[in-house]
């Protein structure tokens, strides 16, 4: 699974190093030297990163920059489309300017960028040789974008690039090579902060605008409104903002005004003029549907993690007489401790409850699989982590027995001559209550 | 001073006002997000009470009635110069505009224009063309929205005052301020065909006078100076609860049974709880709309579930020394007095933002407004056009290159 990734990540490299060649104004040599330079510094400089800070924490740090990149590409398109050419000379004069800087920072910006994520995504395993992994992923990628330089040059026809759409199609494919990592992937926590802004916005204005709640409104109508409470709203939100740098991108190229021929007395030679100019326009536009299908696939690695996860079949508990769950630490098999997820299942009446224990490093730990959120589809466990089936949240295995958030809900227990005790009577109340708000509240977190 | 003043004009009518405002407000909801889950709850109370952050929403509705108001007097000259009264700063109200040495033949120009399903306007040796409608009315409606919108969210924020009042039947409502009145009646029906509510409630208050007024839930009635905003029905039971040692306690009993299904809890003397729920049975009718319901009881002590059963409606239940009867029970509201002029701003807002959209879309889609004028100037010896398009700009385009050729034609043919 790690060649696969390293193998497409190389490709995205490759991708992203042509496109920077290809915008630059600099000399060819000159530029590949910047690159390689930035490509290396970030790889390298993710190490230290990797080594000295704990858990997640390099991963959220990289995570945000990624986010704050998503950002700028909102804003920056949105500036553009506001600063549209024809809105006078101080903002011709700005935008020139901004252009200018972007230009430069470009080539040192996304390979650093990118040399930081591929690091962590190869190296961010425990189990990996971090130096070795490094020095692999540094000559393969300047193997793979010097291949698909040589290859894009033996293109009929190049692309055009205008800054925004340098940075729209470097910022993509910097997305896509996160989207190979759970842990790095940002458009699934993106529609959950999406989803949880809705909700929170549209209960504000229900209630600012004394607007009646569901037990009053008819159900065609409170159907429509809980569209906006349900988990799809999430999707279709990030979805919306996902893809709106190309979107804005595209409204700035396709309102960039025609040059003015009302001066030009030949019928034929203005419309000439002008279908060269609509020519030129249409051109742009081929470096944001590039975008728009680079961040198509980022979209589907993150619904479709290609990770496998450890999520072994619930063994059936019994209560004892005293109404309590023994599970031995050791037992045959089975060991508790050896630091994999175990699910068991109890069953109540008409209730049936999930529940794991996992040994964290430093403690035993026993929680429901469910959290207090999301409707209980249950964890998986990766590198480092259990991951919410439903929301698809990382929850680093530090702070599994932690309650909050989508942190498994923690079952007290007691611990004495290698066994386990769990009170059934706790279990099932604490697995009723959750579930019962978790499944009323409408598609969850997610 | 009057620099001062013109820039501070020139920065509040600036069109980046409003971009700018709202990216401010984005970058503070994401710092919020970085130490809390529920960020727009926080950023709302840190606007709320912050002077700077309820200027910056007060400037954004300044900022959309300078517009307004520019856009007002561009508009009208805009339409001088249509009807050829005005030209000075002409060149800046069109698109394309040029000045050409040539003969301008106006009944031609006329003719051809109206031809073309144009508006002519001929005046001695100007000709004006227009055809479609302006955006000008959706756009002054945009402005109002966002004028309105900001005013209204500004002052929601900063004076909203709300009060929670439990409106139950035959009781007496007391609220702050307002003279006294007695809830009188409370029912609630339904309404098969409402365009979006299931239910209508009617509460009844009546004055000391004697004076009646309805409320029901949309839109909010007004008590006095503020709203009442209905949250949740309830019913309140009478209950009669006798326990061993203690004796017994009457009155009715404030909690959330309604809709059924749904548990509430009385506390007792010591550790002991009674958790009562409405009994719900096929084809029942809506205890709410009918008053009458019976009720499920388990009575706990601690955790530990002593007995439950049944009460009937006007019946008891008796067990281990525990008795409760259920003689009674009220329609309750519990209600919202809200004292906020922000929502008036609010909902003119979405009025008016519903109203240009609505004359947005066919005007710019199926009438966008088309402007031509040809102009002699004597002085310079010159014919001075221009013009300008919402929509369909390129058609409207051709036929003004094509007209601008004719012109220049004719002079050559002259010499």
């Amino acid at each position: 699974m790690i060649l696969r990734s390293a193998l497409s990540l190389a490709l995205l490299w490759g991708l992203l190093s042509c496109c920077l060649l290809a915008a630059g104004e600099t000399g060819r040599l000159r530029r590949r030297i910047v690159l390689a330079f930035s490509f290396t510094a970030g790889a390298v400089g993710m190490l230290p990163l990797l080594a000295s800070m704990p858990g997640d924490l390099p991963f959220a740090l990289l995570r945000m920059f990624i986010a704050a990149l998503l950002l700028a590409m909102v804003l920056v398109s949105s500036a553009a489309l506001l600063s549209a050419p024809g809105r006078g000379v101080r903002s011709t004069i700005w935008r020139e300017r901004c252009a200018g800087w972007g230009r430069k920072m470009a080539p040192v910006l996304f390979p650093a960028l990118n040399g930081a994520l591929a690091t962590a995504i190869l190296a961010g395993s425990p189990s990996t040789s971090r130096l070795t992994v490094v020095a692999v992923t540094v000559v393969t990628a300047f193997l793979v974008a010097s291949l698909v330089d040589l290859l894009i040059n033996m293109l009929p026809y190049r692309p055009r690039f205008t800054t925004l759409t340098l940075f729209l199609l470097a910022s993509s494919l910097l997305f896509c090579s996160a989207a190979f990592s759970p842990r790095l992937d940002l458009f699934a926590p993106l529609s959950m902060k999406i989803m949880k802004f809705t909700h929170d916005f549209l209960h504000q204005f229900m209630e600012s605008m004394l607007l009646p709640d569901h037990l009053f409104i008819n159900p065609p109508t409170w159907n429509f409104v809980g569209f906006f409470f349900s988990q799809e709203i999430g999707f279709w939100g990030a979805l919306l903002l996902w893809f709106a740098p190309v979107l804005l991108v595209c409204l700035v190229v396709s309102r960039t005004p025609l040059p003015s021929v009302a001066h030009v007395r030949q019928g034929a030679r203005r419309r000439s003029l002008i279908a060269a100019a609509l020519r030129e326009r249409r051109g742009l536009l081929i470096i944001p549907a590039v975008a728009a299908l680079v961040l198509a696939f980022s979209v589907y690695r993150s619904q479709f993690p290609d990770v496998l996860y450890w999520d072994p079949a619930p063994i059936a508990v019994e209560a004892t007489p005293a109404g309590d769950i023994a599970i031995p630490l050791k037992q045959g098999e089975l060991d508790l401790r050896d630091g994999k997820l175990h699910k068991f299942s109890y069953s109540q009446g008409s209730t049936l409850v999930r529940f794991f224990v996992l040994e964290r490093g430093d403690a035993v730990v026993v929680a429901l699989d469910a959290c207090a959120i999301c409707p209980p589809d249950g964890y998986g466990q990766g590198e480092g982590s259990v991951f919410c089936y439903y929301c698809k949240t990382l929850i680093p295995l530090e702070t599994v027995g932690r309650p909050g958030g989508c942190n498994p809900v923690p079952v007290p227990f007691t611990s004495s001559d290698q066994t386990l005790r769990i009170s059934t009577l706790q279990l099932v109340n604490l697995w009723n209550s959750t579930v019962q708000v978790t499944t009323k509240n409408a598609g969850g977190k997610r | 001073m009057k620099r001062v003043l013109a820039t501070a004009v020139s920065i509040m009518s600036h069109r980046l006002l409003l971009p700018t405002v709202c990216v401010l407000f984005l970058f503070l909801y994401i710092a919020v997000a970085f130490f809390t889950d529920e960020a727009l709850v926080t950023l709302i109370q840190l606007i709320g009470h912050n002077p700077l952050a309820l200027v910056l929403l007060a400037l954004v509705a300044m900022n959309a009635l300078l517009g307004l108001i520019a856009d007002i007097r561009s508009w009208r000259i805009a339409g001088k110069a249509a009807a050829g009264l005005h030209s000075a700063g002409t060149e800046s109200n069109f698109y394309e505009a040029l000045a050409v040495s040539g003969r301008l033949d106006t009944d031609e120009t006329a003719r051809i224009l109206s031809a073309e399903g144009y508006q002519v306007t001929v005046r001695e040796g100007f000709v004006a063309a227009r055809r479609g409608w302006s955006l000008f009315l959706p756009r002054m409606l945009w402005r109002l929205t966002i004028c309105l919108l900001f005013v209204g969210v500004a002052l929601s924020l900063s004076l909203r005052q709300s009060q929670r009042v439990p409106l139950i039947e035959g009781e007496a409502l007391q609220i702050p301020g307002i003279p006294p009145r007695t809830v009188e009646r409370i029912t609630l029906e339904d309404v098969p065909g409402h365009w979006f509510l299931q239910r209508r409630l009617a509460i009844t208050l009546a004055g000391a006078d004697g004076q009646r007024d309805n409320y029901g839930i949309y839109p909010p009635g007004l008590l006095g100076p503020g709203f009442l905003y209905p949250r949740y029905l309830a019913v309140a039971p009478l209950l009669r609860i006798t326990e061993p040692g203690i004796g017994v306690s009457e009155g009715y009993q404030l909690i959330m049974l309604y809709p059924p299904g749904r548990e509430d809890v009385v506390a007792l003397s010591g550790d002991y709880r009674l958790k009562l729920v409405i009994l719900t049975r096929e084809g029942m009718a809506d205890p709410f709309a009918s008053g009458r319901f019976d009720l499920h009881v388990r009575l706990l002590k601690g955790d530990q579930l002593l007995f439950e059963g049944d009460v009937p409606f006007g019946g008891r239940f008796e067990s281990s020394g525990f008795a409760v009867e259920l003689l009674d029970a009220s329609r309750y509201v519990v209600t919202d007095f809200v004292n906020d002029y922000g929502v008036l701003c609010i909902w003119m807002a979405c009025v008016a933002a519903l109203l240009a959209v609505t004359l947005y879309l066919p005007l710019r889609f199926l009438w966008p407004h088309r402007f031509m004028f040809f102009s002699i100037d004597s002085e310079k010896m010159q014919i001075v056009s221009g013009c300008s398009s919402e929509g369909k700009s390129r058609q409207n385009k051709a036929l003004y290159y094509d007209l601008l050729d004719k012109i220049c034609r004719e002079e050559s043919r002259n010499r």
